[in-house]
């Protein structure tokens, strides 16, 4: 008995000093994750891959003032199943085990996503303290080769010791891609015996992921992603995702059954063009009927998440994901006669080359590709109002794998669409009307290419209620600007251009100060609250689309008084962002233009732009501030 | 909304009548009608031609056991994209569902036109979050100009209290709510914000139900300043046995909480108290405040709380001790386990959440029990158990105002929670600007205090960042609005969170510069000096006030703006500073914003103070309201011009 007191003594000594060692290292820290073993291990039996993954995982608690960390879930899905799973917590003061009895599985609702597969099981580690430890084992059966699970070095808890493993028998063929490990702790090895082989990855010391990023994490962080190229049985060499046109192949399994040709979808689609005489205007028939017939909703479910639902179903439902709505454009597009290709695609959100990574985690999204001579033409009918001829914002820069058939199949990269073509330009004229101090303005503005496409994405949503709507979505005005006569032309889909008149009044919005009158003549403020701070300056800014302001503005000078300072013009270049204004006393002296343009010509500020992007930033507010100054003539 | 499981074996029913299920006899007409709708009705993005409730208790012919069934029927009318998106996906829950009887849904286009839901797409959600299961699916066929219509019966695990809320974010052409019990049921009904008397008429199946038929609800709007989901048009009900009594339903409630909470006896919880003890061996124990506060520090520093609804062992407070993880009801019973330990003199009060449903007492309801608090008389102040870093303070803001029922060992009572004064709840921040002309750079510096709920909070909020970002911390309270913001200094005084419960300001004090505050204009410089009180709230583009005005906390604020004069320049404009509005209520002042300005010693100096007096005001004060908030805002925009002399 006293050797057991003894001994409980000296573990509960050495593990307080354990604990306090580490709050010293990590003053900042609530939770630590000590340790954290990942093993992938692919098996054949038979002819058939066997493969699970391990994991197990040591919290250490070093306050308490984060107890709610002790409620722990682990996540699953058809492709991954849970056979077994523990967890415990050992209470230094107790000296004992406390083991978790309940596991509790829960669907997993995920934001934006009508229904998918993933579940939970959730569980409360017990007697959780400042001090104590969790202890957390599971094993996951891996259903499907082609999932294999990523090893995603991403946790808000910093992980002491990482180790991530496979093992493999010496007739499977195992391929990884690592990322970000460079700037970690990492050792790597290579174990072989007589039947298998294993990749060991050590890291140390893995920070807590960032909360600065701006870009998703899955640009910085750590990972090491397996895949089985092949395995072996018998002579026969099974080819599961060893390059490209592996993943194109099993993709193509799996949608070869779907399509049917269907004549009544077909009937559909002929009556809809019969009125077209060119290629061009067919796919835009067909484009923009599928964009506003067929309502985007998303599932998740297992294989179904890659076969898309047959076409004339989707058409009778209304309703479809981006595989759904991909596929009847296509049915259709092939109805009409148009060589038309269904098209996987990462969005932004995936940092992943197919050449890379040639498995299911380099994309999630699907959209159409129309052949015109070897040139593409991508359409994404989820992208609503989205004008024919532009990739949807979210796919710009990144490889879409086209299909060309059973086994061929095409990866071209979806280009990045010029500032150029998104543009938002507003005339105005001004007008000050001294009694009042109000300013009043006509306007014209003219939107094209996703700057059409964001400002009807608000305008669907719109309340009616809201009379703000322009002050918030052209940025433009001031909270007392009352917009009034706003007319709408050109709101049909198919426009290249938006064009909406309105006239403004804002009181109170010159001041007057003795015998002058100060106005700012800048009526926007795009930008205004784009600088990058703190932290977040060492992480690339993420910019959703390249684009142009324009706004051209005549200020007639209030009678009886005439201009007494005119502010500096603005000029600034740069190879991402251009900011310039110009101000003129026109000839007849009786008013003044002032031209303002303002571009973003990239989609990523790289952190070494990063002070100049603030600089644009802070120019560009500058200059929104300057005044105007007329000084009283009598 | 998710109810608070204190009360759970209330209201069970048994009774020996029978009659026909309601249900069979309701179905959608076999030859669906495309409704026609008036010009104004086609331009909204949606509208309910019906909405059909029909809420049945059930006893069969040979059985004693009381069932309960509930349909709901809804005929909607899409007529832009944006009513497609909110109508297209159905979400049902099934909590407290012993069967789901039927779902079913249907889209008519004008041409007559049906597109039938194939059931087979009707897909199971389980334990989602803290909201239970949910039957879900996507309506097939719907369109713009196309009216979709579903239909699905449930039996619910009988309860004799529910409500129907007839009023939505949409219009309602037609409401229709259907109540059917056995003849030897009673019942009481509560009609709010406009729903009508229910009475006795035959129904479908040639049954006599109690029913209600509203016509043309209006969409309830979102509004600031205002309770709109409080405000919506509903009935509450009641069926129970023979007679219903709303006073036994009460007394019931009052021994439930007493016999669970209570009357726990501490010293059968001799493991919590020793660990309780040791824990508070050297904590300051003068004061009740004191000792009830180290209560709450043990108890959040060693207990976590598991919120979602399971509900195992985690209520049992053996269980609670052993393990260190409590439901939200558990948690409840160790802090009684304390309270009586320390023989404190307190109450159990249980209230609503004053924006979703306002109390009311003569009228039993689970809407009535959606928040528990702790009242300690000798005190005055408050507890909410349930939320990590609450120590003993004023009423949540959310029940202030209104009434609850508090209960102790003595009995039970019902009283208002009181609204702490606007001069308890103070934002008072001095500030000292100085512009360097050479390089046109302000300074502003600032005293910064916050009580009341401002100062619980921001130390709240300061906890949480101070680790994790004192960035955003410093970004929020102290330069809200001033993007270019560069901290010189930053200081933080008494952040305690137990300070708030003697409502000690919790204090910053900080420097930095903004160029942006400033307009360099050659020889004269506009300083925006209204903008260092932060960004701030306007009604310039509102549309017309559906609903009265309800505040969530009475409230003061309190600037003065120092700003010296550059040696060499005059000040001008300085006037235009002073702002006056109020509301005046019987003589008494509702609100105001009042800022002046004056010139001293070579300084501007501007005060100005706001102030919220009145939780409630009628709609007919809503625009000289309006002119206060906004003369607020106006004041952020206020600048001076220094002028070379």
């Amino acid at each position: 008995m006293l050797k057991k007191t003894l001994l409980f003594s000296a573990l509960f000594t050495s593990t307080l000093l354990f604990a306090q060692n580490y709050a010293k290292l990590y003053p900042n820290e609530d939770v630590l994750t000590l340790s954290l073993t990942k093993h992938i291990k692919i098996d054949t039996k038979k002819g058939k891959l066997n493969i699970t993954e391990e994991v197990t995982k040591k919290n250490l608690f070093l306050t308490n003032n984060s107890l709610s960390m002790a409620n722990e879930s682990v996540s699953y899905n058809t492709f991954n199943t849970i056979k077994s799973i523990k967890a415990s917590t050992f209470n230094p003061e107790e000296g004992k085990y406390n083991y978790v009895q309940r596991f509790t599985s829960k669907d997993v609702v995920i934001n934006g996503i009508f229904f998918n597969d993933q579940k939970e099981k959730s569980f409360v580690f017990p007697n959780v303290k400042k001090g104590a430890t969790t202890h957390l084992n599971y094993i996951k059966q891996v259903n499907d080769p082609h999932f294999i699970p990523a090893f995603i070095i991403g946790s808000n808890t910093p992980i002491i010791n990482g180790q991530y493993s496979v093992s493999f028998p010496k007739n499977v063929e195992v391929a990884f891609k690592t990322f970000h490990l460079d700037s970690t702790k990492t050792t790597f090895k290579v174990i072989e015996d007589t039947k298998n082989t294993t990749y060991v990855w050590h890291i140390k010391d893995t920070p807590k992921i960032n909360r600065h990023y701006d870009f998703s994490p899955l640009y910085y962080i750590p990972q090491i992603i397996i895949h089985i190229k092949s395995y072996s049985h018998k002579e026969t060499v099974t080819n599961v995702l060893s390059q490209p046109k592996d993943l194109y192949r099993w993709y193509t399994s799996l949608i070869e059954k779907n399509n049917y040709s269907n004549n009544d979808l077909k009937k559909i689609t002929l009556d809809l063009i019969k009125n077209d005489n060119t290629d061009r205007e067919k796919i835009e028939r067909i484009y923009y009927f599928v964009q506003n017939n067929i309502n985007y909703i998303a599932f998740e479910d297992g294989l179904n998440g890659f076969i898309p639902r047959d076409a004339f179903q989707v058409y009778l439902k209304k309703y479809g994901d981006c595989k759904d709505m991909a596929n009847i454009l296509n049915e259709m597009l092939h109805y009409a006669g148009i060589d038309s290709r269904l098209t996987w695609i990462g969005t932004r959100r995936k940092p992943y080359s197919y050449y890379d990574v040639p498995t299911p985690i380099a994309d999630n999204h699907m959209i159409t590709a129309v052949n015109s001579n070897g040139k593409y033409t991508f359409l994404d009918a989820t992208a609503k109002y989205l004008t024919y001829g532009l990739p949807s914002p979210f796919t710009q820069g990144k490889e879409a794998l086209i299909s060309k058939g059973k086994f061929d199949f095409e990866i071209v990269k979806v280009p990045e669409v010029d500032a150029n073509l998104n543009v938002t330009k507003i005339v105005s004229e001004m007008e000050i009307e001294t009694a009042h101090l109000a300013l009043k303005g006509t306007h014209k503005a003219t939107l094209s290419g996703y700057e059409k496409l964001e400002y009807l994405h608000k305008l669907e949503r719109k309340d009616d209620k809201n009379f703000s709507f322009l002050y918030f979505t052209l940025k433009f005005g001031t909270k007392q600007t009352a917009f009034n006569t706003i007319e709408h032309k050109n709101l049909n889909i198919a426009q290249q251009q938006l064009d909406i008149t309105f006239n403004t009044e804002t009181k109170d919005y010159v001041k007057k100060i003795g015998n002058e009158i100060y106005v700012k003549p800048n009526f926007d403020y795009n930008l205004k609250k784009e600088a990058v701070k703190h932290e977040s300056k060492a992480f690339d800014k993420k910019i959703d689309y390249k684009l142009n302001k324009i706004f051209q503005t005549i200020l007639h000078i209030p009678e009886g008084y005439t201009l007494d300072a005119l502010p500096k013009n603005v000029s600034l270049e740069n190879d991402a962002f251009d900011l310039r204004i110009n101000y003129k006393l026109l000839e007849n002296k009786a008013a003044i233009a002032i031209d303002k343009t303002l571009s973003i010509k990239s989609l990523r500020i790289f952190p070494n732009q990063i002070e100049a992007w603030n600089a644009f930033i802070k120019l560009l507010n500058k200059s929104n501030k300057q005044s105007l100054i007329f000084k009283k003539t009598i | 909304m998710k109810p608070l499981v204190l009360i759970s074996f209330l209201f069970t029913i048994f009774t020996f009548t029978a009659s026909a299920q309601l249900y069979k006899y309701h179905d959608w007409n076999k030859t669906p009608a495309f409704v026609e709708l008036s010009e104004e009705e086609s331009k909204l993005p949606s509208v309910a031609i019906k909405e059909k409730y029909l809420i049945q208790y059930y006893i069969a012919t040979l059985g004693n056991k009381i069932r309960l069934f509930e349909t709901k029927h809804n005929i909607i009318r899409i007529n832009t994209d944006k009513g497609i998106k909110k109508h297209n996906r159905v979400y049902i829950p099934t909590r407290n569902v012993v069967k789901v009887i039927d779902i079913k849904a249907r889209v008519i286009q004008k041409d007559g036109s049906v597109k039938y839901l194939d059931k087979n797409n009707i897909k199971e959600l389980k334990n989602v979050k803290d909201y239970g299961n949910f039957k879900i699916f996507a309506i097939e066929g719907v369109t713009t100009a196309s009216q979709l219509e579903y239909i699905y019966t449930l039996e619910r695990n009988a309860s004799s209290l529910g409500a129907v809320v007839v009023q939505k974010d949409y219009k309602v052409k037609e409401a229709e709510v259907i109540i059917r019990k056995p003849p030897s049921r009673s019942y009481r009904l509560k009609p709010y914000n406009g729903f009508p008397d229910m009475s006795f008429k035959k129904v479908d199946g040639g049954k006599e139900a109690l029913t209600a038929t509203i016509k043309n609800i209006e969409a309830m709007t979102e509004e600031a300043s205002a309770s709109p989901q409080a405000n919506r048009m509903k009935v509450s009900y009641q069926v129970i046995g023979s007679y219903v009594d709303d006073y036994a339903m009460w007394s019931n409630l009052e021994a439930n909480i007493k016999n669970t909470y209570v009357a726990i006896n501490p010293s059968k919880f001799k493991p919590l108290i020793k660990d309780y003890t040791k824990y508070i061996e050297n904590k300051p124990r003068e004061t009740n405040i004191q000792i009830i506060n180290n209560i709450c520090e043990y108890v959040y520093g060693n207990y976590n709380i598991k919120r979602s609804g399971e509900n195992y062992n985690l209520s049992n407070l053996k269980y609670i001790i052993k393990s260190k993880q409590a439901t939200e009801q558990g948690i409840i019973k160790l802090f009684s386990c304390l309270f009586n330990h320390e023989n404190l003199d307190y109450e159990i009060v249980l209230t609503s959440d004053r924006n979703n449903h306002k109390f009311d007492a003569d009228f039993f309801s689970n809407s009535n029990l959606q928040i528990a608090l702790f009242y300690f008389i000798e005190e005055q102040k408050y507890l909410r158990p349930t939320y990590f870093d609450s120590r003993l303070n004023f009423a949540p803001s959310s029940t202030i105002s209104n009434n609850a029922i508090f209960i102790n060992a003595e009995g039970r009572r019902f009283k208002i929670i009181d609204v702490p004064d606007a001069s308890e709840n103070v934002v008072q921040r001095d500030f000292l600007i100085t512009l360097d002309t050479e390089s046109a750079l302000p300074t502003v510096q600032c005293n910064h205090l916050t009580t009341g709920y401002r100062g619980t909070n921001s130390r709240g909020a300061y906890k949480y960042l101070k680790h994790k970002d004192l960035n955003e911390f410093k970004n929020f309270t102290a330069a809200n609005g001033i993007e270019d913001a560069e901290f010189l200094d930053f200081k933080v005084a008494d952040e305690a969170l137990s300070l708030s419960s003697e409502n000690i300001p919790f204090k910053l004090n900080y420097t930095y510069t903004a160029e942006s505050l400033v307009e360099d204009l050659g020889e004269r410089f506009i300083l925006n000096f209204g903008k260092v009180i932060g960004t701030q709230n306007e009604f310039y583009q509102e549309a017309k006030r559906v609903n009265p005005i309800e505040l969530g906390d009475l409230i003061t604020y309190q600037y003065e703006i120092k700003i010296k004069i550059p040696e060499g320049y005059q000040a001008k404009n300085v006037e235009d500073a002073a702002i006056d509005k109020a509301v005046h209520i019987e003589d008494k002042l509702a609100c105001s914003f009042v800022s002046h300005s004056k010139i001293e010693d070579g300084f501007v100096i501007i005060n100005a103070t706001e102030v919220y007096n009145k939780i409630y005001m009628d709609i007919e004060h809503y625009e000289a309201y309006k002119d206060v908030i906004n003369a607020a805002f106006d004041f952020s925009k206020k600048s001076i011009l220094f002028k070379k002399i």
